[in-house]
């Protein structure tokens, strides 16, 4: 069973502000918000898809989305 | 707005980053032995534009028989003879038919490619209507070489789906500024040797549990599987297959081009009762006539080849195609 307890954030007043104290959601947070990195990410998901994608994919919309 | 500028600028970085990947794509992307299994337009595009770019090369054109059907590409015929230092272009592929041949012709000759000489397999089976491949052009052709035919030659073709919809307009939009995108099907055939790493995969597993080896034994070639796949009717003009074959051999007298074609290796004693027929022999003798009333050469391998050098009908063995590739290199020696 969960003690709630033990895992309220100190300080927190709502769930974004837990979010924000998460060390994960921090460290992908801070990263992401970089564009580079963000249009990188993006670039990677691109071409695993198109690489791993399946051979139906026939529909434009199916593949890059 | 940080947000929007951000967002801004990371579709400028994927954009960038998938041009640079494309430039570099069309650079390195190789070329293999042959077209592969679901090759697409994009790409069919880029191996013509290639072999206009280069030599003329001994081009060969037709069905699943000279593509190397069940086999590695290094162990087809035009592969094996490009080893032993052919200079030749393997654009044959699974699925062809004489309309399929003739359109591949057009495609080449109208882009400028200027053949040493042409080889083509010319499959009985492909005359019997009831074939899929009868009247209708392979899907990554039509679209390159359908605007090429006269309207009278199209007309007898099956009309090619036409898909309008957002999807699809929107796939044809993508293909023509992205490479990568439009061939995808064949970066995924040459990296895993399937139509795609899923299909790859379950191969891999159904060779390595032996269901691969049980559904082969299970799905042995028997007599009766072929029944209909020769149509016996005396063939005449208004075969549309007839009528491809006719416009091959003109197109290849008219441009000059040396051709040689070679009557399909048949598998006599596993379709016996279908084709060891007067008729079947009286259609194979009204191909043969019509391919040589155009100057072009015949090579008769109907019955050159023993049941065990066969698969199945028509499609040979590694070893068969050893042998075919001996025969042929004999006979493109001939001038």
């Amino acid at each position: 069973m969960i003690d709630a307890e033990k895992h309220v954030v100190p300080g927190a007043r709502d769930v974004r502000d837990v979010l924000a104290k998460d060390p994960i959601v921090r460290v992908l947070g801070s990263r992401l918000a970089n564009p580079v990195v963000l249009g990188l990410v993006a670039f990677a998901i691109v071409l695993v898809t198109i690489v791993f994608g399946p051979s139906s994919d026939t529909r434009f919309i199916y593949t890059a989305f | 707005m940080p947000l929007l500028r951000n967002l801004g600028l990371a579709a400028l970085v994927l954009v960038a980053a998938l041009g640079v990947t494309d430039v570099a794509f069309l650079r390195a992307v190789p070329s293999p032995p042959r077209l592969g299994t679901n090759f697409s337009s994009a790409f069919l595009h880029l191996e013509i534009e290639r072999l206009r770019r280069e030599e003329p090369r001994t081009v060969f054109l037709g069905d699943s028989v000279l593509w190397g059907y069940a086999l590695r590409p290094s162990e087809s015929a035009p592969a094996l003879l490009a080893a032993g230092g052919l200079r030749d272009a393997n654009f044959a592929f699974e699925g062809g038919s004489p309309a399929n041949t003739y359109a591949m012709l057009e495609l080449l000759l109208a882009s400028g490619v200027r053949p040493a000489r042409v080889v083509f397999n010319v499959n009985q089976k492909t005359f019997n209507v009831a074939d899929s491949a009868y009247a209708t052009l392979h899907p990554s052709v039509a679209p390159l070489a359908r605007p090429l035919l006269r309207p009278a030659d199209a007309a007898l073709l099956e009309p090619g789906a036409a898909d309008d919809s957002l999807s699809a307009q929107l796939d044809r939009e993508a293909g023509a500024l992205w490479h990568l995108y439009a061939m995808r099907a064949d970066v995924r055939e040459m990296l895993f040797g399937d139509i795609d790493a899923a299909h790859a995969l379950h191969a891999a597993l159904e060779v390595a549990s032996g269901a691969k080896a049980r559904a082969d034994a299970r799905d042995a070639p028997t007599t009766e599987r072929f029944e209909g796949s020769y149509d016996l009717a005396p063939l005449g003009t208004g075969n549309v297959s007839v009528h491809y074959l006719a416009l091959t051999v003109a197109a290849l007298r008219d441009a000059h081009i040396p051709a040689v074609a070679i009557l399909t290796p048949t598998n006599h004693a596993l379709l016996h009762p279908y084709v060891d027929t007067p008729q079947y022999a009286g259609n194979l003798a009204y191909v043969r006539r019509l391919i040589e009333r155009s100057g072009a050469r015949v090579v008769d391998l109907d019955r050159a080849f023993a049941p065990a050098e066969f698969l199945d009908n028509d499609h040979l063995t590694a070893a068969g195609n050893r042998r075919l590739a001996r025969r042929l290199a004999t006979e493109l020696a001939d001038p």
